[in-house]
């Protein structure tokens, strides 16, 4: 029984890792692929903001899905804008504050159907992109390609 | 009866050790923690950003005014600001009171025990109210013992007239697991997966009412309350709802 109880102690490195695998981006493009693309599906929605007649939802390191909801009974998805590596925003009237990857960026939502970006500061934030249920990424899926960075993760 | 006993006890333990010995893991059933990092707070003048090592307040044309304070990013990864209230945290909790003249009084500061404690959210209310919603990650042990979902959350209340401040973490507000939770006219509700629960901090007994979804809503991440209507994400869809006299309607999803 001894022998028993003690050979169970020995278990105790077993690791529990991600059920999330990372989503890639060329270095070349965290900055410059920032822009709005047709409606999407939702992959982690994380969080939402109000800016008038549309809801803002955030998915996970990837954008900002715009939902009119000027018919509280009947939204319609517009558009989706990307931000890599976006993990938090805020709206002030129709500007949008976001991080874009470590540099955050003010974008006038005017124009719902071509917002512009009318100011960026580089390096602005020191971010981590984690996983989205809190765990480590098992080993065999931490070997990156070169010149790419992790923006986001998505189920295995 | 002691052989079999002994027995019994040695096949229960040679049980327990062949069922760990299963290698590493891939979390399949793992829901998703909160991911609101905060790394921009904004109230009525101003924005504020959880930099790379300091808080530092913008105007609304994204330029920087001054910096507030300084600290080591890599411990503080969340920021909220309400009115004249910034708070940041990670494993403490430091809340602050902004000044007229821009700088930053230090009004409380809470330590957590456990490193891996993550901020999900917080709110703050007129009289500033902090919703603390931590999870402690799961270990091996805890996983095994069905219990990766550890919730805690901790309510704080400070009062402006005495300058106190209060937790209400044995209170009403403990043992809710809530999994997200939304400011809603002058009450707050606790979004679990299968319940609602309408909280007004100040009534003698603060839990107002209680109302049932009709399908239980999984893997809840993050909440909004607009006008009469919930928004309620559970990562892949978003669920809408309209809200009047206690009485719950669903009327729409997004995905």
């Amino acid at each position: 029984m001894l022998f028993s109880i003690s050979a169970c102690s020995t278990s105790d490195d077993k690791v529990i890792y991600s059920a999330y695998k990372p989503v890639l981006m060329d270095n070349a493009k965290l900055t410059t692929d920032v822009f709005l693309l047709p409606a999407q599906d939702n992959k982690t929605i994380t969080l939402m903001r109000q800016m008038g007649n549309y809801l803002l939802a955030l998915d996970y390191g990837l954008g900002i899905h715009v939902i009119d909801v000027s018919n509280p009974d009947l939204p319609v998805k517009k558009g989706f804008y990307q931000i890599p590596a976006c993990i938090d925003f805020e709206v002030k009237g129709n500007t949008v504050y976001a991080n874009n990857y470590r540099d955050f960026i003010t974008i006038d939502f005017n124009t719902i159907t071509s917002p512009v970006i009318v100011k960026r500061e580089a390096n602005a934030f020191d971010i981590t992109i984690k996983t989205i249920d809190g765990l480590k990424v098992h080993n065999k899926l931490k070997e990156l390609p070169p010149n790419t960075t992790i923006i986001s993760y998505e189920k295995i | 009866m002691k052989l079999n006993l002994i027995i019994c006890l040695l096949l229960i333990g040679a049980l327990a050790c062949g069922k760990k010995d299963i290698g590493p893991q891939l979390l399949t059933d793992a829901s998703p923690t909160s991911l609101n990092f905060g790394l921009i707070g904004i109230n009525q003048n101003n924005l504020f950003l959880n930099k790379v090592n300091d808080v530092t307040a913008y105007d609304f044309n994204g330029n920087q005014i001054k910096i507030l304070n300084t600290y080591n990013r890599s411990k503080y990864n969340s920021i909220r600001v309400k009115d004249s209230f910034l708070a940041i945290s990670n494993q403490d909790l430091i809340l602050y009171k902004i000044n007229n003249n821009g700088t930053l009084t230090e009004v409380t500061k809470t330590n957590y025990l456990y490193s891996s404690y993550e901020t999900n959210d917080l709110l703050l209310k007129d009289t500033l109210m902090i919703l603390l919603h931590n999870r402690f990650l799961p270990t091996v042990r805890t996983y095994y013992n069905s219990s990766a979902e550890s919730r805690i959350l901790s309510a704080y209340v400070f009062n402006n007239e005495k300058n106190t401040i209060t937790s209400y973490t044995k209170g009403a507000f403990s043992n809710l697991n809530a999994s997200s939770f939304a400011l809603y006219q002058d009450s707050i509700l606790f979004f679990m997966n299968n319940r609602i629960n309408k909280f007004n901090i100040n009534e003698a007994n603060p839990l107002i009412s209680s109302f049932d979804f009709f399908n239980p809503v999984n893997d809840m991440t993050t909440s909004l309350c607009i006008g009469d209507r919930l928004l309620i994400s559970n990562s892949k869809t978003i669920f809408g709802f309209s809200y009047a006299n206690n009485k719950l309607k669903e009327k729409w999803e997004i995905k």
